[in-house]
């Protein structure tokens, strides 16, 4: 015996699809419905966007932290300010050489 | 593009706007900003550079007389001084020994124009008085320490090229025509003059003085040839003769002893054997490319970060033209139609010509525009994705070149270049100075737009998206290369420019103290 052609114990044929008719949802569509589709689209792409771009935001990330301590690390306070320039010169000592040019004439 | 290849793209974004803003290595973008400025450059406009004067600075204090003095003798050169000037630059010498006593240097140039005025007693005195005093100061330092410290207050930073610059900036013209007239003076002095021990003796004081104060090499080595001047007499003038120098420096020795002056002989000896001393510690073909090594790092340093910089922008400028021309691809097409193609190629042909004259770059600019009327007969419907790693290879090493070529002309009008590059000398300098940037870039910008009608034709694409498609590889190529050459680049800049700075600075606060304390290689 099918399924088909076994009797309802409860409702003749007529009845099952009367009822059945009764049943059917009708969608009640509401005023944010578009609004709500939207969002949930461009939220989905965003999401998808973030998922793509989010290895060069980390790569980003850790490259200015890395970067930003080392050059921290490698910048060192230079000599403050100016240096005497006449402290180096080549000076002849007063004691040793006074060329006696005068006695010669 | 995957996963990866993002996150260093990320990575290389990130290290290049961190090196753009961070102050250690900002400045080392000094040339592009400073260009994009607009401002004047102070090496081109400080007046303590004597290839800028045009007035002198005001006598405010010793290193502006010494200036002065410094352009009197430049002018003198090329002789466009005045006798009235003679005076004038007598008087001011004469002025600053009276303040300054103890430094040969005044002595030595109010001796200098006392003998351009024909005023043989005052020479005579003013080398005398030069001959006794202490020390030699032509406070040529002071001055390029001012010149340093307008580059300073410009690039934000004191860069390694600023001191390169300054090395070669110290003028030893005033040195080589005080020696000169020195030298001069003591030669044609006959030995049996009752006074011409008194004139070597005075000639010999004043040359160990600017040997020993003269604080870059070429000045001191006139000091070093000073001194040996004034114990040659009679032949060994005109001799190079190795064997004669000795010689005449013994000679010279026991003349003063026999005249009973043990002391100036004694000074004599010291300053002989010193001499020698000098050429053996401070050797100039070693110091000169010790020198040449440093200048060029200093170079390479100071143009490469700004002129990568400038390249990658280029190469993304390049990318968005190619993102756009997919919006305006309907005039492209109808540009590159078989019938118009060629009529923009004359057109644009014809303007090269008669705006430059280049009578080969306006034909070679011609043929390739007009190579785009060969269009394909049958085209494929869909845009080009990835024409292939032959397509990839061509565009990426033309557009590299075209990025070079780019940063090298940038580089080219920076003041680092026109200041370092005259010095070197090098072949590879000489070669990229002498360069024809303007050809080499049409040649390779116009072999890369004909990639797209190229491919098109072998691939039965359409051209403006194939066009589109070349722009955008070679925009990125030249973007990704060059910002990934700027990071490195400026990274072993900021490790090495400390290092560097002190060397070049202290060649040109002095070249001779510093060969003397670091040895042979300067190392």
């Amino acid at each position: 015996m099918s399924l088909w052609s076994r009797p309802s114990p409860d409702l003749s044929d007529d009845d099952a699809f009367v009822a059945l008719r009764a049943a059917i949802l009708e969608p009640e569509i509401g005023d944010d419905f578009t609004r709500t589709i939207l969002r949930r689209n461009r939220l989905e792409c965003a999401k998808v966007r973030w998922r793509y771009w989010m290895p060069a935001a980390v790569g980003a990330s850790i490259a200015v932290v890395a970067l930003t301590l080392m050059l921290q690390l490698l910048t060192v306070a230079g000599p403050t300010g100016g240096r005497d320039l006449g402290a180096a010169e080549a000076r002849r000592s007063e004691t040793t050489v006074i060329f006696p040019t005068s006695t010669m004439r | 593009m995957n996963w990866a290849g993002r996150a260093l793209g990320g990575a290389i974004v990130g290290a290049v706007i961190v090196l753009l803003l961070h102050p250690a290595t900002r400045p080392q973008f000094a040339p592009l900003y400073h260009a994009l400025s607009g401002r004047p450059d102070a090496w081109l406009t400080s007046p303590w550079r004597t290839a800028n004067a045009r007035i002198a600075p005001p006598l405010a204090d010793s290193t502006a007389a010494a200036y002065w003095l410094l352009l009197g003798a430049e002018q003198s050169q090329l002789g466009r001084l005045a006798s009235k000037e003679d005076n004038q630059l007598y008087d001011l010498a004469r002025l600053q020994a009276a303040r300054e006593p103890d430094n040969a240097f005044w002595h030595q140039a109010a001796a200098l124009f006392a003998a351009r005025l024909r005023r043989a007693p005052e020479e005579s005195v003013a080398w005398r008085t030069g001959g006794i005093a202490l020390r030699y100061n032509d406070y040529q330092t002071e001055r390029l320490v001012r010149i340093a410290a307008a580059l300073r207050a410009q690039d934000s930073a004191s860069l390694p090229w600023h001191w390169g610059a300054l090395i070669t900036e110290r003028s030893p013209t005033l040195a080589e025509i005080i020696a000169r007239r020195g030298t001069q003076r003591v030669q044609t002095s006959p030995p049996q003059d009752p006074l011409d021990l008194a004139r070597r003796a005075e000639g010999l004081a004043n040359a160990v003085l600017m040997r020993d104060g003269g604080r870059r090499l070429v000045i001191s080595l006139e000091g070093m040839d000073w001194i040996e001047a004034t114990a040659r007499t009679g032949p060994a003038a005109e001799s190079a003769n190795q064997r004669r120098l000795i010689i005449s420096r013994y000679a010279l020795v026991d003349r003063f002893r026999k005249a009973g002056e043990d002391q100036s002989a004694r000074v004599a000896a010291n300053a002989f054997s010193e001499n020698d001393a000098w050429l053996a510690l401070a050797p100039l073909e070693g110091a000169d490319t010790f020198r040449r090594a440093l200048t060029s790092e200093a170079l390479l340093l100071a143009v490469t970060p700004s002129g990568c910089l400038l390249a990658a922008l280029g190469g993304f400028v390049l990318a968005m033209i190619g993102f756009g021309l997919r919006f305006i691809a309907p005039a492209v097409a109808w540009a590159t139609s078989a019938r118009v193609a060629p009529v923009i190629g004359i057109t644009v042909a014809l303007a090269v010509y008669f705006t430059t004259q280049r009578g080969l770059e306006s034909f070679w600019l011609f043929m390739s525009l007009s190579f785009f009327a060969l269009v394909p007969s049958v085209k494929r419907r869909a845009d080009p994705i990835w024409p292939g790693p032959l397509f990839a290879l061509v565009v990426g090493s033309l557009a590299i070149g075209l990025g070079t070529i780019s940063a090298l002309a940038f580089a080219r009008t920076t003041a680092a270049w026109n200041s370092l590059a005259p010095q070197l000398g090098t072949n590879t300098v000489a070669l990229l100075d002498g360069l024809d940037l303007r050809w080499v870039a049409t040649v390779l910008a116009v072999l890369l737009v004909c990639v797209a009608p190229t491919w098109s034709l072998v691939q039965r694409y359409a051209v403006p998206p194939m066009l589109s498609r070349v722009l955008v590889t070679a925009g990125q190529t030249v973007a990704w290369t060059f910002a990934t050459a700027l990071v490195v680049v400026t990274l072993y800049s900021t490790i090495t420019n400390v290092n560097l700075t002190t060397r070049l600075r202290g060649l040109a606060e002095n070249e001779a103290a510093y060969h003397l304390a670091h040895g042979h290689d300067g190392r």
